[in-house]
């Protein structure tokens, strides 16, 4: 089990943010992602946090890093389990699915207004299929959720080796 | 004959999933509805042959923005149901959870959701553009809400450390005193939201609701105290559903919630501050009084006002009980009884009563669940105030009318995540030419 942080302070150089909830089916791949993560990758550079996706906090959350990589389920209409990764998008070109009005994106333009958004913001999505309350994880997203950790791990593991 | 038609695809400041129908006849309105998706019903139906130690954890998942209501209803229902009663230390680091839960989520109301109708904004996001300095005491005030809940909930998103009989670990005293310092800040925040928030510009717009709220002798309700009204109904939980009927209504998949012989009423801050105003400490009350309020308030557009109140209080109640003792070898949960048992609860969530009730077998699995969410008790209600407000306004024009609508459904902070995303608006105008 990845040492999973939930407070996200401050002064991290690098930041993976896995976004979800249990009980809402494939909205759990976020969460499913990071608790794949291989736990040597954390350190005092690298953190990782499990979150809802509600805006306001996420911003907080991410604020005087560097570099972070969220993960989430998203729908693109594409296949269910498609991984995709995106660099500095700018919403809303992705919409999340997750159970809140104001996730993922709103962060993203809220952080823009306020100056408080990362040098480096990777997005991973998980195209999900099912969110209904207590629906299982689909067998797409399971699939999908080990490949994007095994990804992700790699990529992590790339990084500059700073402060960590 | 002409029709008119409006729709709004997508709204993301109305706090759930559903759409709202407008019918105007021969210019006068002939018909509102507002349908709100209710989650809620599902997970009655998932907790039946769970065991009921599981009730918090899953009933919080119900939703992002209010866990910690749907675990203080569930646990207070179910040691009710087993008749255990928790030691005063263990009461006061529940009401401390419960202050967190307030400053979080009626931050995010208010910042996010409800003062950009008033500027003129689109958005949070567009306000935050104009005003950095207030949405970032926005976000810096809710933060401080969530620390509490990261302390004492053992994360700030869907706490665990909750469970029935107790938690399962209580913070210790350094880590309770961690938090003193934000929470000053954020009281001084609070106070100066609950100014800014009374210069808002507000419409004439009160109405007559039957106001249902907790009331208990010696505190501003959250965890424990009577159902009463403004009307005369003084009730222990025990007997909410002898006294509340919902009933399904042809639009909605949501049920509604009356009171049986009575009809309609309202639950949420508004509901909180008309019946408990005596009870808010020095310093909220004082703000409030400056703000213009008085012992009530009966316009729903000055909610936001009220809820900064309530925000000031929670971050001042917090202060206070971090000032109490904390006992270094108290347990953190009572030991349980092995035996069926039935019980019920009601709580004030931030956005009004939430009333559980569970009945589980001597395995401790439970053969019934009732959670009968704010959202839902006030919908009528809302529907009410649009059927006002429209017949009022009807002589704007469509997407001056929208506005109104959505930002009096916003008045009542319908729940985000007990239901979800958006509201399709359809304005019908039959028998009459377009106005412009």
């Amino acid at each position: 089990m990845t040492n999973v942080d939930q407070t996200g302070r401050d002064c991290d150089r690098t930041l993976i943010i896995g976004i979800g909830n249990e009980m809402g089916g494939d909205d759990a791949a976020g969460l499913l992602v990071v608790r794949l993560l291989d736990p040597s990758l954390v350190s005092s550079a690298v953190r990782i946090v499990e979150h809802t996706g509600e805006a306001m906090d996420l911003v907080e959350t991410w604020r005087d890093v560097d570099r972070v990589f969220v993960v989430d389920a998203v729908a693109t209409g594409a296949p269910a389990g498609t991984l995709s990764r995106w660099e500095d998008i700018a919403p809303p070109e992705v919409r999340t699915a997750s159970s809140h009005a104001l996730g993922l994106g709103e962060a993203i333009r809220l952080g823009r207004a306020l100056g408080a958004i990362p040098g480096s913001l990777v997005i991973y999505g998980i195209e999900g299929t099912r969110y209904g309350p207590g629906d299982p994880v689909s067998a797409e997203v399971r699939d999908a959720s080990a490949v994007a950790a095994r990804q992700l791990t790699a990529e992590i593991a790339a990084l500059p080796k700073t402060g960590g | 004959m002409a029709d008119r038609t409006i729709r709004v695809d997508y709204l993301a400041r109305v706090e759930g999933e559903g759409a709202l129908n407008v019918l105007f006849r021969d210019g006068r309105l002939e018909d509102v509805q507002l349908r709100i998706f209710e989650p809620p019903r599902f997970f009655e139906a998932l907790l039946v042959g769970r065991s009921y130690t599981e009730a918090p954890d899953i009933t919080a998942r119900i939703c992002g923005i209010c866990p910690v209501a749907y675990q203080m209803s569930a646990v207070h229902a179910l040691e009710r149901a087993l008749r255990v009663e928790l030691p005063p230390e263990l009461v006061r680091l529940r009401r401390l959870l419960y202050c967190g839960e307030w400053i979080e989520s009626h931050t995010l109301h208010i910042y996010m959701l409800h003062a950009p109708d008033f500027l003129g904004y689109t958005d949070g996001i567009a306000m935050a553009r104009d005003h950095p300095d207030v949405v970032r005491r926005g976000l810096r005030l809710k933060k401080a809400g969530n620390e509490i809940l990261r302390v004492v909930g053992g994360r700030s998103v869907h706490p665990v450390n909750v469970k029935v009989g107790g938690f399962f670990r209580l913070p210790d005293a350094s880590e309770l005193e961690s938090l003193r310092s934000e929470l000053e800040w954020a009281r001084e925040a609070a106070a100066e939201t609950v100014k800014w928030a009374a210069t808002l510009p507000f419409p004439d717009f009160e109405r007559d609701y039957e106001y249902v709220a907790l009331r208990h002798e010696a505190e501003y309700p959250m965890n424990r105290g009577r159902i009463v009204s403004n009307r005369g109904l003084d009730i222990d939980a025990d007997d909410y559903e002898q006294q509340f009927v919902e009933e399904q209504v042809p639009h909605s998949t949501a049920l509604h919630s009356r009171l049986r012989d009575r009809g309609h009423y309202l639950v949420g801050p508004l509901a909180r501050y008309n019946l408990n105003s005596d009870q808010l400490s020095d310093v909220a009350r004082a703000a409030a009084l400056e703000a213009g309020l008085g012992d009530t308030c009966l316009n729903p557009f000055r909610s936001i006002i009220v809820r900064a109140v309530e925000v000031l209080y929670a971050c001042d109640e917090a202060l206070r009980i971090l000032g109490e003792p904390v006992s270094a070898d108290s347990p953190p949960a009572l030991s349980l009884p092995n035996a069926s048992g039935k019980g019920c609860a009601a709580t004030e969530a931030p956005r009004g009563i939430l009333y559980h009730a569970y009945a589980f077998e001597d395995d401790g699995r439970i053969s019934r669940a009732r959670i009968v969410p704010p959202t839902s008790q006030n919908q009528p209600t809302i529907e009410d105030d649009l059927r006002s407000l429209l017949e009022r306004y009807s002589d704007l024009e469509d997407t001056s009318l929208q506005l109104k609508c959505e930002q009096t459904i916003r008045n009542h902070d319908p729940c985000i995540s007990c239901a979800t995303h958006f509201l399709d608006m359809t304005v019908r105008r039959e028998g009459m030419s377009p106005t412009t």
